[in-house]
């Protein structure tokens, strides 16, 4: 069938790089694995029928709130279960282990990290969530200014202003780049 | 509207460019479960879309054809029987109306009648 081998070809192409975007900013393996799972399923489930253009916008969107439905539930489930400690069920992360300090932030580790990339996808993680939108889909994802607009729900003017910022908030470590 | 630096434009494409490339590297196990997502969201919208569907308008006119056939059936089925194949038995409010109808008939008839005799009774011209 037709859709379902254009479906197969665009997710293959897209994974990684979806599963590399959410562990900037939600930093656990699994809870990545997971919202790119539901991500897939929805965009098969709800818009396999699409044109197949339609595709990239919808899964960066579905992606997108997917992230920021993680977020929330995290919050919520911080402020009830905060108190009883951090690693209750096992899921929570040490937030010791995601501090950068003077033994991670080693060339050693950075190495292992992939290289120069580490020291973007962390700057990209301080980043607000609009302008990490922004610079991923434009920069990451290589997608136009209108595409952006459409994948972010809002204006084509608005994905200028949240990229113009994000690249600007990332100069020091984009300079990164200029030597190689 | 926020105008780049397209210098800074530059370099944050040289670093899309490179997280493109380390995005390729990741452990064996979570390559092996985005393989296993995909091909799950695969199937799902080869069920979705596939002839395997069920086209719900069509299913639910057939089903509604059936039903009313049905219908018309048992309707049929339950007004034409009676037991051991006698005739409808009527009730005291049917035999009623059926007499009354019979009355009425009767009725025009004798005025009917009346009529024709006083129209017989008429002077006989010539």
């Amino acid at each position: 069938m037709g859709t379902a081998v254009e479906l197969n070809l665009f997710l293959s192409g897209v994974e990684k790089r979806a599963y590399a975007m959410a562990m900037v900013t939600v930093k656990n393996p699994q809870d990545a694995l997971d919202i790119v799972q539901d991500v897939m399923l929805t965009l098969a489930r709800k818009y396999a029928g699409k044109p197949h253009d339609q595709w990239p916008p919808l899964f960066y969107r579905i992606l997108r709130n997917r992230i920021t439905d993680f977020h929330r539930s995290s919050n919520i489930r911080r402020r009830l279960f905060g108190w009883l400690g951090p690693s209750l069920d096992g899921s929570e992360v040490d937030p010791l282990e995601l501090a950068i300090g003077p033994d991670k932030d080693t060339p050693e580790h950075r190495l292992r990290m992939h290289g120069a990339g580490v020291g973007i996808s962390t700057a990209l993680a301080r980043l607000p969530a609009r302008q990490q939108q922004a610079f991923m889909l434009r920069a990451w994802e290589g997608m136009d200014v209108k595409t952006t607009a459409s994948a972010m729900g809002c204006s084509t003017g608005s994905v200028k202003t949240h990229y113009s910022r994000a690249v600007h908030a990332l100069r020091e470590e984009l300079q990164e780049f200029q030597d190689d | 509207m926020t105008e780049t630096d397209p210098n800074l434009d530059n370099l944050a494409a040289s670093a899309g460019a490179r997280l493109r490339e380390t995005e390729l590297d990741v452990p064996a196990e979570v390559s092996q479960r985005l393989q296993a997502s995909r091909r799950l969201a695969v199937a799902r919208a080869e069920s979705t879309t596939g002839e395997g569907r069920i086209v719900w308008p069509q299913f639910f006119g057939f089903a509604a054809t059936a039903f009313a056939a049905f219908v018309l059936v048992v309707g049929v089925t339950l007004t034409m029987s009676t037991p051991d194949g006698a005739f409808p038995r009527l009730n005291d409010g049917e035999i009623a109306a059926a007499q009354e109808a019979d009355f009425l008939q009767e009725l025009e008839f004798v005025a009917w009648m009346v009529a024709m005799e006083d129209t017989d009774e008429l002077p006989k011209s010539g």
